[in-house]
C-alpha cells in the first residue's frame, strides 16, 4: 500500500460520504430540527472540504484522483430524524476508521491532516447522539464490541 | 465507503486485553501491550508494509521506544489528577468517570496499570478544579496528536490519534455538561 493509494482510498470515502450527506440534508427541514439541519449542513462542508484537500494530495503524488460513483448505496428509511441522526452517526464512524487508517498509512504534514480529520469526526459523532469512545475509529480493542 | 474495507488490510487486530505489568516495566509492557493492540510482534512496529525492509533483529532498539515511555509517563499523569480531582470534589466524580476510564484503559493498552507522576496542588473549588483539568487534557489530547505524527510505526501512529481523539470526544462532553 502506497501513501498514494492511501489517499485514493481516503478520497473514496469521501466522495460516497458527501453523497450520502447531500441525501441526509435533503431529509432535514431549518425550522422543525434546526439542530440537526445545521449538523448535517456542516458535515457537508467539511466533508466536501476534505474530498478537495484529498484530491489535492493525490495531484500532488502525481496521481489521478478516484472519481466519484454515480450513486452510493443509502440507508432506507431515513424519514424520521432520529434515522437521519444514526446514518449520520454510521458515516461518521466509518469516516473515522477511514483517518485512522490513513494515519497509519502516511507520514509528516499528511498525517498531521489525517489526524486532524480524526479528531474532528470523533467530536462530530458526538453532535449525533453518539457515545464518546476509548478508542475511536481503531475500535478493536475495547469497545462497540 | 472505503474505509472499513481498507482498514482490513493494515491487519487483524487482537481482542485479548494487553498484559498488565508495573511501572518498573512499563517501556518493554508498553511496547508488548502495543504489539497485542496491533496483533503483531514488536519487531513489526517498524512498518505497516509487509514487503518492506526487514524487521529489527530481537535486541535491537524500537525506534518508538522512547515514545512509547513519555506517552506512558503523560497517560499516568492525566489519570492521577482525573482520580485526585474526582476523589477531593464529589461534584465531579461523575462528569469525570468516562475520562478516568479512558486515561485508565489507554494505559493498560500500553502495558502498563498505574496512574503517576507528581500530585496536583490544591484547588478551591470543583469550578476551578475542572478549568485546570480542562487545560491540562487540551494539551494532553494535543500531545498524544504530535506523538502520532512523530511515531516511526503507522500502526502505533494509528493508536496514538485514536487516543488523542478519544480525549477530544471528552473535553467536549465536558464542555457541553458545563454550558
Amino acid at each position: 500500500m502506497t501513501t498514494l493509494d492511501a489517499l485514493q482510498v481516503a478520497l473514496a470515502g469521501e466522495h460516497a460520504a458527501l453523497y450520502v450527506y447531500g441525501v441526509l440534508g435533503a431529509q432535514t427541514s431549518a425550522s422543525d430540527t434546526p439542530q440537526l439541519f445545521d449538523s448535517v449542513s456542516e458535515a457537508y462542508e467539511t466533508h466536501r472540504a476534505r474530498r478537495d484537500h484529498l484530491t489535492g494530495l493525490v495531484l500532488e503524488e502525481g496521481g489521478t484522483p478516484v472519481a466519484s460513483e454515480a450513486a452510493y448505496e443509502i440507508p432506507r428509511r431515513l424519514g424520521t430524524p432520529s434515522a437521519v441522526a444514526g446514518a449520520a452517526l454510521q458515516l461518521e464512524r466509518r469516516s473515522a476508521s477511514t483517518y485512522a487508517w490513513l494515519v497509519a498509512n502516511t507520514v509528516g504534514g499528511q498525517r498531521r491532516w489525517a489526524v486532524d480529520a480524526l479528531t474532528d469526526t470523533a467530536v462530530r459523532e458526538l453532535s449525533y447522539r453518539g457515545s464518546p469512545e476509548i478508542f475511536p475509529g481503531a475500535d478493536e480493542s475495547t469497545d462497540r464490541g | 465507503m472505503a474505509g472499513p474495507e481498507a482498514l482490513d488490510r493494515v491487519g487483524a487486530v487482537s481482542r485479548r486485553p494487553a498484559p498488565r505489568t508495573t511501572r518498573r516495566t512499563a517501556l518493554g509492557g508498553a511496547l508488548a501491550g502495543v504489539a497485542v493492540l496491533a496483533g503483531c510482534e514488536l519487531g513489526d512496529l517498524g512498518s505497516d508494509d509487509p514487503d518492506s525492509a526487514p524487521a529489527p533483529s530481537s535486541g535491537a532498539e524500537d525506534p518508538d521506544a522512547g515514545l512509547v515511555e513519555d506517552v506512558v509517563d503523560e497517560v499516568a499523569a492525566a489519570l492521577l489528577l482525573v482520580e485526585t480531582l474526582r476523589r477531593r470534589h464529589d461534584s465531579l466524580r461523575r462528569p469525570l468517570g468516562g475520562l478516568a476510564r479512558v486515561h485508565d484503559t489507554h494505559l493498560e493498552v500500553l502495558g502498563s496499570s498505574r496512574p503517576s507522576g507528581r500530585k496536583p496542588p490544591p484547588t478551591s473549588n470543583a469550578g476551578e478544579a475542572l478549568a485546570v483539568l480542562s487545560a491540562r487534557e487540551l494539551r494532553h489530547q494535543r500531545l498524544l496528536a504530535d506523538r502520532a505524527v512523530a511515531a516511526q510505526s503507522g500502526r502505533l501512529a494509528r493508536l496514538l490519534a485514536s487516543m488523542s481523539a478519544a480525549v477530544a470526544q471528552q473535553l467536549a462532553v465536558l464542555a457541553e455538561e458545563g454550558r
